[in-house]
């Protein structure tokens, strides 16, 4: 009675576990569709300088403004040290858009946790918003806003 | 006169970050970085030189503006259309500055707005 009851979980546990192997797989093969290495660089960038940012400022008590600057600017040194890589030249667009969501003030972020989220969203906003407005300004702030605004409603909505 | 200078900063911020990314090709994030830069460190070295007004809030339109001049000249091939969007930064700033305060990318989507509502006047 008891093997055979052993067999039945292990009849539909089977199933269970093929299915999700190739759901897996799936999810993977189109993951790696929408999101390119590239891509994973970008988002990986701007929450690095999110969090950064929110770091100067909270920490060496310079400002946001400074402290979103000095990013920028050290990011914008980062393709110098290699001119003919593509790579590096994704670096500060999406570091500076990043630095947009760290300058977030602590009584609206409330610790690291927010601004990782917060630089995540604005990282994966970058990356989907890649081809459009290109050459205008204010297209950065405006994603880093959109990214800071969505995990604060989450956050409003669900605690 | 505090209203003239935040306009003044506005302006000439949109413009000097324009004519450095574009003119002296400088790129956007470094013309807008620096020019941030060299605003906070101004600002942080000498806060008793002005006003507290002018001090708390001048950083933020030069940064916000410079965002402005973050544009192409591909995109925006009129110079004017910076300088106006410039000066409306500026106006939208004073009257909404409170309004985001403490959200990241505040100053970004005033720059934004400030640029497209120009741009949409432009006559093709």
């Amino acid at each position: 009675m008891d093997n055979r009851e052993n067999l039945n979980l292990y009849l539909i546990l089977l199933p269970v576990s093929v299915l999700l192997v190739f759901f897996y797989l799936n999810i993977r093969n189109s993951y790696e569709k929408i999101f390119k290495k590239r891509d994973l660089i970008s988002i990986s960038v701007s929450t690095y300088g999110a969090l950064l940012t929110y770091f100067f400022n909270l920490k060496l008590n310079i400002g946001v403004v400074l402290a979103a600057g000095i990013i920028g600017l050290l990011g914008s040194i980062i393709p110098l040290l290699n001119k003919n890589s593509e790579i590096l030249k994704l670096i500060p667009p999406a570091l500076y858009c990043g630095a947009f969501a760290g300058m977030t003030a602590p009584f609206v972020a409330n610790g690291y946790l927010f601004i990782f989220f917060a630089g995540l969203a604005t990282g994966i906003l970058y990356v989907m918003a890649k081809n459009i407005l290109n050459g205008y300004g204010g297209k950065l702030g405006s994603i880093a806003f959109g990214g800071v605004s969505i995990v604060y409603s989450i956050l409003y909505l669900f605690t | 006169m505090d209203i003239a200078i935040f306009i003044l900063a506005g302006f000439l911020s949109a413009l000097i970050t324009f004519i450095l990314n574009n003119h002296l090709k400088l790129g956007a994030v470094t013309a807008s970085a620096g020019i941030s830069v060299l605003a906070g460190l101004w600002f942080h070295f000498f806060p008793e030189l002005l006003n507290p007004q002018l001090t708390r809030n001048l950083p933020f339109v030069i940064m916000g503006a410079s965002f402005i001049g973050m544009a192409s000249v591909k995109v925006i091939p009129r110079i004017r259309i910076i300088f106006i969007a410039g000066i409306l930064f500026s106006g939208i700033y004073l009257a909404t500055g409170s309004f985001f305060e403490g959200f990241g990318g505040s100053l970004g989507t005033t720059a934004a707005i400030s640029l497209y509502a120009v741009h949409a006047l432009k006559k093709n």
